[in-house]
C-alpha cells in the first residue's frame, strides 16, 4: 500500500507514525481530517487473542462522517474477497469495495482503478517494481527496528518510497 | 448500482525532504535512507545490465 500510494504521488500517513501521549482517537481524527484521501482495508478485521479488532470499521465510520462535513475528503474501501463487505458492513450498501485478494499485485491493480494521476498514470509494472524495491529494503528496516509496524519503520518506509517515486518521476 | 469512488490526483509529487520533515525523520536518518535508495537503484541497474548482456549473448548464439 505504501509503495502504491507513493507511486501515485501521495504521502501516506498512519496513526502509528505519531508516538505521542495524545489520545489515540484524537490522533486518528486529526489525521483523517488532515488527509484528502483515506483507505480502509476491511480484510484487516482479524482476531487478536480471540477477540475481533473493530478498529478498521470504526475508522471507516470516522472517514464517512468526515466526508459529510468536508466533501473534499474521499474514502476508499478495500476488501480481500468480493461481496463480503455487503455481509459484514451492510450499512455501506451502495458502495463497492476494491478487491485485493490478499496479494500485492491485486492491491496495486485496485489502486490503479481507484486513483488517476492527471499528469502521468504509473503503470502496473512501475508500481510492482516500486513494491519489490520497498520489500527488499523492508527486510533491513525490520532488522533495524525489530518490527515493520512501528512509528520509525513506517516513517523509514514512506521516506524511501517517496524518494524512489521522486527519482523515478524525474526520469 | 453500487459505487466505487475514484480520485484524480493533480498535486505535485511530495519531495523526500519535505516528507522527512513532516514525519519527523532526523537529518542523519534521512541521509541514510537516501543512501539506501541510491544503493538499491544501483543494484537494480547492475542486475538489469547483466540480464541484458545474457539476453544479447543468447540471441547472438541463436543467430
Amino acid at each position: 500500500m505504501i509503495a502504491g500510494l507513493c507511486a501515485f504521488g501521495l504521502r501516506p500517513r498512519a496513526t502509528l507514525e505519531i508516538p505521542s501521549p495524545t489520545r489515540r482517537l484524537d490522533r486518528i481524527l486529526e489525521l483523517i481530517s488532515a488527509c484528502r484521501y483515506s483507505f480502509h482495508d476491511l480484510s484487516r478485521v482479524q482476531l487478536s487473542g480471540g477477540a475481533p479488532r473493530f478498529n478498521m470499521p470504526f475508522e471507516v465510520g470516522l472517514a464517512v462522517a468526515t466526508a459529510r462535513w468536508r466533501p473534499a475528503h474521499r474514502w476508499f474501501l478495500l476488501e480481500a474477497r468480493p461481496y463480503r463487505v455487503q455481509r459484514t458492513l451492510s450499512d455501506l450498501g451502495g458502495t463497492d469495495a476494491y478487491i485485493h485478494g490478499d496479494g500485492p499485485r491485486k492491491l496495486l491493480i485496485a489502486l490503479t482503478d481507484a486513483l488517476v494521476r492527471a499528469a502521468k498514470q504509473p503503470t502496473l509494472g512501475e508500481l510492482y517494481r516500486m513494491f519489490q524495491i520497498l520489500s527488499a529494503e523492508a527486510t533491513g528496516i525490520r532488522r533495524n527496528h525489530g518490527t515493520l509496524f512501528g512509528a520509525r519503520a513506517f516513517r523509514d518506509l514512506v521516506v524511501i518510497a517517496v524518494d524512489f517515486a521522486t527519482r523515478e518521476g524525474a526520469r | 448500482m453500487a459505487l466505487r469512488p475514484r480520485a484524480v490526483i493533480t498535486t505535485p509529487f511530495p519531495t523526500p525532504a519535505a516528507t522527512a520533515r513532516v514525519l519527523g525523520v532526523s537529518a542523519k536518518r534521512y541521509r541514510e535512507l537516501r543512501a539506501l535508495v541510491t544503493e538499491a537503484l544501483a543494484r537494480e541497474h547492475e542486475r538489469n545490465a547483466k540480464k541484458r548482456t545474457v539476453t544479447r549473448r543468447r540471441a547472438a548464439r541463436r543467430a
